[in-house]
């Protein structure tokens, strides 16, 4: 009698991860909620519990291994349950092979990992689990859409981590089918002589074309027919998916140049592409495309910020703390945030409407070894510089230990990132979409400052406003980092607050 | 204990079906059922043996019905015990072969009741030991039960119509309680057979929500068959005297009756399953809520049939049966019949498929009905009976066919052209523009979609 254990669900927008550690080996004793895997998800770690007690007898993922929720991680004997023995019979053969062969391949992978064939075997196992997955998915959609009346399909999330090429289509697909302009737009570039897909309303189409959409997951209601009186035929249903099929091809090949053989220039190593960076990658280029971005740049003279700083550092550190620039900047642009509210917002363009928060989390760019991560210092308007000191302490030590948790990761409203530590004056950081503004502060340095007839030694910041042009205006811009250097200057303006 | 990767609870027409098509494709199959064969309350206690009976009572009813065209018969002379045993071959014939399918295919069947005790185990209870049962997937197929009248209690002469079908004699007078097609199918056979039947339907029409044009010729033959239909009328009193029951009603005259048929509905026997043992999930109507490919809340149990609800139909229930196991197979199945076809095997036999016309008209879909009277059908005319009707229900903007109802003897038989009709997604113009035999009932079918067209052959209209 045996069990398999499952990776559960991960959360609202995470559905898959990468398997950094297993923590147990067979023939060990788990108990119900003991961890037994690490996983990396968008940018978090996470420990996966045991659902049942019982004693490994196998272990299904190996390191590296992209798992998705609902995959089986472990075989446990003596809990609850069965796992029968299966008959080879079709359907179900298949995964009788990718038990038989798993074991093997793991070897393998310890054994020799450039070893080319054992590379190429992995990466068809991957892609075949894939589509089943994606079968999977959406059997398991169609039936909580029938049994407990959920909501309709949700819309894959952005964060989502589809890295082949299929998946990526899929998931197009997808979005595609809960875009009701573009699919209306798409019946009309295929110019179906009779009839337009009507959603919602049964379909002409013969039982055996129904099945041969079913089986290659098009929504038959999106299908335009050109079959008698508008029915869908079998090349209808074919045709639909070959327009798709060109049209990935048509956006991949733009949105992924060819590269050149580098090799040809001299030697060339590949390394794979971190779970962090990926991320990093896939928000910063979609910011970047949706969002307007301009920068202005200031500069606060913090000469006596520094010395407040320097005398009260000790109290703050008893506290757990430190008090950084980067912690009074919190501070200072919590306050500012309730100034101006357009900085602490979000753009609704479906709906024409700007999103105003009524909290406010600052996102902090921390420098991990693993890459850039932007833990969230919560309701930051509501604490004090000690507070926000310890916090942001903690949350940083925890960034680079990777022990920081997803939703830690989430929710920000504006974001800090300060180079100034490693030398920057002025950069021109990347708007971290949805929120609409960032704060990009560079190295204070002591410089020469004209005041009162005399060139006075005073140790100035720099400081540079990002923003999407789209919600707020060069002006705002201006008085928005304006007022954030003139509080640097004048800290005590926050004791106006409140 | 046995480790199957399907259990099939209930070896009715949606339990062997599934349990046949998942042998069929390789699986290890085990079947609970407390009867020797399978079958269910279909082939042992339903839709067969009153089909038997029905044929009896059209024999009868054609014999007395040729006097009228020139051939006399002289009155039937019914022997109850030949008729009953002649009824039980037919179902021991049909059982016992579907019995020998369930060896040939290696099916292990377990002869008792199965109860789960989790999502993938259950128990069942073989002549008082405990079989225990591993699975990979389980199909919950077991069926429904008829309702029960308190207003009646405990009576030997209270029968419902699995005893009615057992014909324990000929009632001289008896009483159908329920207008619905289990009513009105015993009522014929127990007419034809010599009862004086008395119909009580609690609302103000037989077969409701069937439509109306389709239950005229029906209730119209009724009328000289049956003593009385009593509509709008509901049992308020019964009592046994000892030789009879002795019934009061609300809106008619009370009388005595030797017996009682109640045929007022059928539930679904989803208790003692032990479906609270898994996350299954058991609506308000008592009806086991599944999805598109008949899996439950628990993802390893389907259930399939009348335990999931209405229609409770045999051929439903088995189509059930098949995309549960397609879908446990791991193939992309679902239920999403264009036309689930019913029939009421009375004399004359009513069928229908897809939309009615009265749903259209509830839910407003605009559609355009064509009728062909089967009194200008030449078949029909040879017949002897021109009471039919064939009808169809059109989607006016594209001709295509959203339903159909035929009334007229076989109409159980000409509703399959209408059903492939409809899942294919035909036109009327499909069906005008296909050639039938003539002559032939089937005619009908064409003629009713050249009414649509305009353009019938045997109906003038004068433009």
């Amino acid at each position: 009698m045996s069990d398999e254990v499952r990776l559960p669900p991960l959360g609202e927008e995470v559905s898959s991860g990468i398997v950094l550690d297993v923590l147990v080996s067979p023939g060990d004793r788990v108990e119900a909620d003991q961890p037994v895997l690490r996983l990396e998800t968008d940018k978090a770690t996470t420990e996966v519990p045991a659902s049942s007690a019982g004693t490994v007898a196998e272990i299904l993922v190996r390191e590296g291994q992209e798992i998705r929720s609902g995959d089986p991680i472990l075989r446990l004997e003596g809990g609850a349950g069965a796992e029968s023995r299966r008959r080879e019979g079709p359907g179900e053969s298949r995964r009788d092979e990718d038990r038989g062969e798993r074991p093997a391949r793991r070897d393998e992978d310890r054994g020799e990992r450039a070893e080319p064939g054992a590379r190429d075997r992995a990466r068809d196992d991957h892609d075949e689990a894939e589509r089943r997955r994606a079968v999977d998915d959406g059997r398991e959609q169609e039936g909580r859409e029938d049994v407990r009346r959920a909501p309709p399909r949700q819309k894959p999330s952005e964060s989502e981590d589809l890295p082949a090429p299929r998946a990526t289509m899929e998931r197009e697909a997808g979005v595609q089918a809960h875009d009701r302009r573009e699919r209306a737009a798409f019946a009309r570039e295929r110019q179906a002589p009779s009839s337009m897909p009507r959603l919602g309303q049964p379909v002409a189409a013969s039982p055996t074309v129904r099945r041969l959409a079913r089986e290659l997951g098009v929504e038959i209601g999106e299908v335009a027919g050109t079959g008698g009186g508008g029915a869908v035929t079998e090349e209808d249903v074919k045709s639909h998916v070959r327009h798709l099929l060109d049209r990935f091809r048509r956006t991949h090949d733009q949105a992924q140049p060819e590269l050149p053989d580098f090799a040809a220039w001299g030697p060339v190593r590949r390394e794979p592409m971190q779970a962090i960076r990926r991320a990093t990658a896939r928000s910063v280029a979609r910011s970047w495309q949706q969002v307007p971005h301009v920068t202005q740049l200031d500069r606060a003279d913090i000469t006596e910020l520094e010395a407040f700083r320097r005398r009260y550092a000790d109290e703050v550190a008893k506290g757990g703390g430190k008090l950084t620039v980067t912690a009074i900047l919190v501070k200072v642009c919590a306050a500012a945030l309730h100034h101006f509210p357009h900085f602490n917002a979000s753009l609704d363009l479906e709906r024409a409407e700007l999103v105003l928060k009524d909290y406010v989390h600052i996102g902090v760019a921390i420098d991990t070894p693993a890459g850039l991560l932007m833990p969230v210092l919560r309701d930051a308007d509501s604490k004090g510089l000690g507070a926000i000191a310890t916090e942001l302490q903690s949350l940083a030590e925890r960034a680079r230990g990777r022990r920081v948790g997803a939703d830690e990761l989430k929710g920000a409203s504006f974001a800090i990132t300060n180079l100034g530590g490693l030398g920057t004056t002025a950069f021109t950081p990347i708007v971290a979409w949805p929120q609409v503004a960032i704060l990009g502060v560079g190295r204070g340095e002591v410089q020469p400052v004209w005041r009162d007839g005399a060139f006075m030694p005073r140790t100035m910041l720099p400081l540079g406003i990002t923003y999407d042009h789209r919600a707020v205006d060069g002006a705002d811009a201006a008085r928005f980092l304006r007022w954030i250097a003139e509080t640097l200057e004048a800290p005590l303006r926050l004791t106006l607050e409140g | 204990m046995l480790r199957p990767e399907l259990l099939v609870i209930g070896a009715g027409p949606g339990g062997y079906a599934a349990a046949f098509l998942a042998a069929d494709l390789g699986l290890d199959v085990v079947v609970a059922d407390p009867e020797a064969h399978p079958g269910g309350e279909c082939l042992h206690r339903g839709c067969i043996p009153s089909k038997a009976l029905l044929h009896i009572a059209e024999i009868i009813d054609e014999s007395t019905h040729a006097a009228e065209l020139g051939v006399s018969f002289g009155a039937p002379r019914v022997d109850v015990r030949r008729v009953r045993a002649w009824k039980d071959q037919v179902v021991q014939r049909l059982t016992g072969g579907l019995g020998q399918l369930v060896e040939r295919r290696g099916i292990r069947h377990l002869r008792g009741m199965a109860r789960l005790t989790g999502p993938h185990a259950a128990e069942v209870d073989v002549e008082g030991e405990r079989v225990e049962v591993r699975f990979a997937h389980a199909i919950v197929a077991t069926g429904g039960r008829a309702v029960r009248l308190p207003v009646f209690g405990e009576s030997p002469r209270v029968l419902d119509s699995a005893a009615a079908l057992e014909l324990d004699g000929v009632p001289p007078r008896l009483l159908v309680v329920g207008g619905g097609y289990i009513g009105l199918e015993m009522a014929t056979v127990y007419a034809a057979l010599g009862s004086r039947v008395t119909i009580v339907e609690a609302t103000a029409e037989l077969l409701g929500g069937v439509d109306r044009d389709l239950v005229a010729p029906l209730a119209r033959r009724l009328e000289g068959r049956v003593e009385d239909v009593l509509l709008g009328t509901t049992v308020v009193k019964a009592r046994d005297t000892g030789d009879g029951v002795e019934v009061t009603f609300d809106g008619a005259e009370g009388a005595t009756f030797d017996r009682v048929l109640v045929a007022v509905g059928r539930r679904a026997r989803a208790d003692g399953v032990g479906l609270l043992r898994t996350r299954a999930e058991v609506g308000p109507d008592g009806f086991v809520a599944v999805d598109a490919q008949r899996r439950t809340a628990e993802p390893s149990i389907f259930a399939v049939g009348d335990v999931t609800g209405e229609p409770q139909l045999a051929h439903k229930a088995s189509h059930e049966g098949r995309v549960a196991v397609e879908a446990i197979a791991g193939r992309p199945s679902a239920f999403e019949p264009r036309a689930l076809p019913a029939v009421v095997y009375t004399n004359p036999e009513i069928a229908w498929c897809g939309l009615t016309e009265t749903e259209a008209r509830e839910r407003g879909i605009p559609c355009e009905v064509a009728k062909f009277p089967w009194s200008a059908s030449g078949r029909a005319l040879t017949l002897g009976r021109t009471d039919g009707l064939t009808k169809l229900v059109v989607d006016p903007a594209s001709g295509r066919l959203l339903g159909a109802g035929v009334t007229g003897p076989r109409a159980g038989d000409l509703i399959a052209e209408l059903c492939l009709a409809l899942e294919m997604g035909a036109r009327a113009a499909d069906l005008e523009h296909t050639i039938h035999p003539h002559p032939s009932l089937s005619e009908t079918v064409m003629e009713a979609a050249e009414v649509f067209a305009g353009t019938a052959t045997h109906i003038f209209r004068r433009r």
